[in-house]
């Protein structure tokens, strides 16, 4: 499978699969970012039913790790997919497909 | 009982299916639409070319200067056409030369304070950013914060000015934005449109001397001009061969009283409407006569659709009100009898007599609908009376009824 649209090929720092999706709230956060594109934490937090602490954990792993990049205006922080990388465009696109 | 369910859905199906067969007279009714902008906007060419002309530093030096544009005429000439006309091809030129500016329009009238317009920016670049519990002052830095962090350069156009409650914070802000830098880079530009200029005198001294200059000043549209642009939408909208030379002569003429294009291209469209009713593959001057004692230059169907759904409710209260009494004002208690009556006809929770008197008030000032005095010496007390002199009430309720229908 081919993705166009300016990826680069691979991301080095991505971790790997299986520490991605190894609980069911990153898998969830996964999801919903792929869904929604781009999220705040409060919507996060109401979609998935996790507590904020929760689900902070799981942001602060994605941001460490490249595969989500925080945008901070002011006081208000939103997230999204760093879809510019393959491996998560892949992410992306398996997710969306699979509905 | 469910077969009978059945057969009469079928049936109703069966006449939808008929009625899609029926021959029309429009190749496209959207064309006629408001919120349609052509590429072409006959008349209006030189003024297009002045507000491209005050922009072109924009693109030349990109993020170096700003401009602030005031376009003002009367209503249905043309100022939204041409704001929106000239963002399309802002955006199209900064794509092809890889700018960063982005161009915003935003509707006063909808979104009619200060926190209302900044949210509606904000969104517009992430609407993941929560639409609550944010200041104004919040809401600017976030604005600043996305301009200045992503260097996008912002093209805003304030629509309906004359309609925001307070101007003068959002002008003062917007117009100096990146002032407390020296020589910093600019991030804003606004285009303001209104109907007049009366509005400046509200503002104080330092925004106002900002934005006198320049203006560019829209005038009524002549039956000549009127019949150029009903001609120009005719091949957009209709099969040819169906509106004559005379039936838009007709139509410009008509509508050349109020200069008003947004009224010819509503009255073609009903004219339209009811030829394909009558299965008439041309519209005659029967026609457009119908279409004219069903539509009225007074009723703005914009401003009724913008009316919150209580503000429909009680404008609808006021209509009955004064076509049962038969009397030129009724007063704020009967309408708020009437008003109950309404409320329960649609499920909809009656408000309390202070909110009422607010949208009473704000149907007066804000949208000029109404007109209301307070009731005179032969009467105990103070009442407000209120009136409706300009549109014709059967065609307000009928419009009305419809609005609330829908919603």
């Amino acid at each position: 499978m081919q993705i166009q649209n300016g990826t680069s090929p691979s991301n080095e720092n991505v971790v790997s699969i299986i520490d991605l999706l190894s609980s069911k709230g990153r898998v969830k956060i996964l999801y919903l970012l792929a869904k929604y594109n781009e999220l705040n934490i409060t919507q996060i937090v109401k979609m998935t039913k996790m507590n904020s602490t929760q689900v902070n954990t799981h942001l602060k792993y994605f941001v460490n790790n490249k595969v989500i990049e925080e945008k901070k205006f002011g006081r208000v922080k939103i997230y999204r997919l760093m879809t510019e990388y393959y491996k998560i465009k892949l992410l992306q696109t398996f997710f969306t497909h699979w509905d | 009982m469910n077969e009978r369910t059945t057969s009469s859905h079928i049936e109703s199906t069966n006449l939808f299916e008929k009625e899609l067969e029926k021959p029309t007279i429009f190749k496209d009714e959207s064309k006629l639409s408001i919120n349609y902008i052509p590429s072409i906007l006959p008349h209006r060419e030189n003024e297009l070319k002045n507000l491209i002309n005050e922009f072109r530093v924009i693109i030349e030096h990109p993020m170096k200067a700003n401009r602030k544009v005031l376009i003002t005429g009367p209503v249905g000439t043309g100022k939204t056409a041409i704001a929106k006309s000239f963002g399309q091809m802002l955006k199209s030129v900064a794509k092809k030369r890889n700018l960063n500016i982005y161009y915003h329009h935003v509707n006063c009238r909808r979104n009619r304070t200060y926190s209302l317009i900044l949210k509606n920016i904000i969104l517009s670049f992430y609407s993941a950013i929560p639409s609550r519990g944010y200041s104004p002052e919040e809401l600017l830095d976030i604005l600043k914060d996305i301009l200045i962090k992503e260097k996008k350069y912002l093209v805003l156009t304030l629509d309906e000015l004359d309609y925001m409650v307070d101007k003068s914070p959002i002008l003062y802000d917007l117009t100096r934005l990146m002032d407390e830098e020296f020589n910093s880079d600019q991030y804003i530009s606004l285009i303001i449109i209104a109907r007049n200029t009366s509005f400046l005198h509200l503002l104080d001294k330092s925004t106002r001397s900002t934005l006198q200059n320049p203006c560019i000043t829209m005038k009524k549209y002549t039956a000549e001009q009127l019949f150029d642009i009903l001609a120009e939408r005719c091949k957009e909208a209709f099969y040819s061969g169906t509106v004559s030379k005379e039936i838009l002569e007709q139509i410009a003429e008509t509508s050349a009283e109020f200069g008003d294009a947004r009224y010819a291209l509503e009255l073609l469209r009903v004219a339209g409407g009811v030829a394909n009713k009558e299965c008439n593959l041309k519209i005659s001057p029967e026609h457009v006569r119908i279409a004219q004692s069903n539509i009225h230059p007074m009723i703005k169907r914009e401003i009724l659709r913008d009316l919150t759904y209580n503000q429909k409710i009680l404008l609808l209260a006021i209509v009955r009100k004064l076509k049962k009494e038969e009397t030129v004002y009724v007063e704020i208690s009967d309408v708020e009898d009437q008003y109950a009556i309404i409320c329960e006809e649609f499920n909809f929770k009656a408000t309390q007599h202070t909110t009422n008197w607010n949208n009473i008030k704000d149907l007066e000032t804000t949208f000029g609908i109404i007109k209301t005095k307070v009731s005179g010496k032969n009467k105990r007390g103070r009442s407000t009376l209120i009136s409706i002199n300009d549109a014709p009430l059967e065609l307000l309720e009928e419009e009305l009824t419809q609005l609330l229908e829908q919603s």
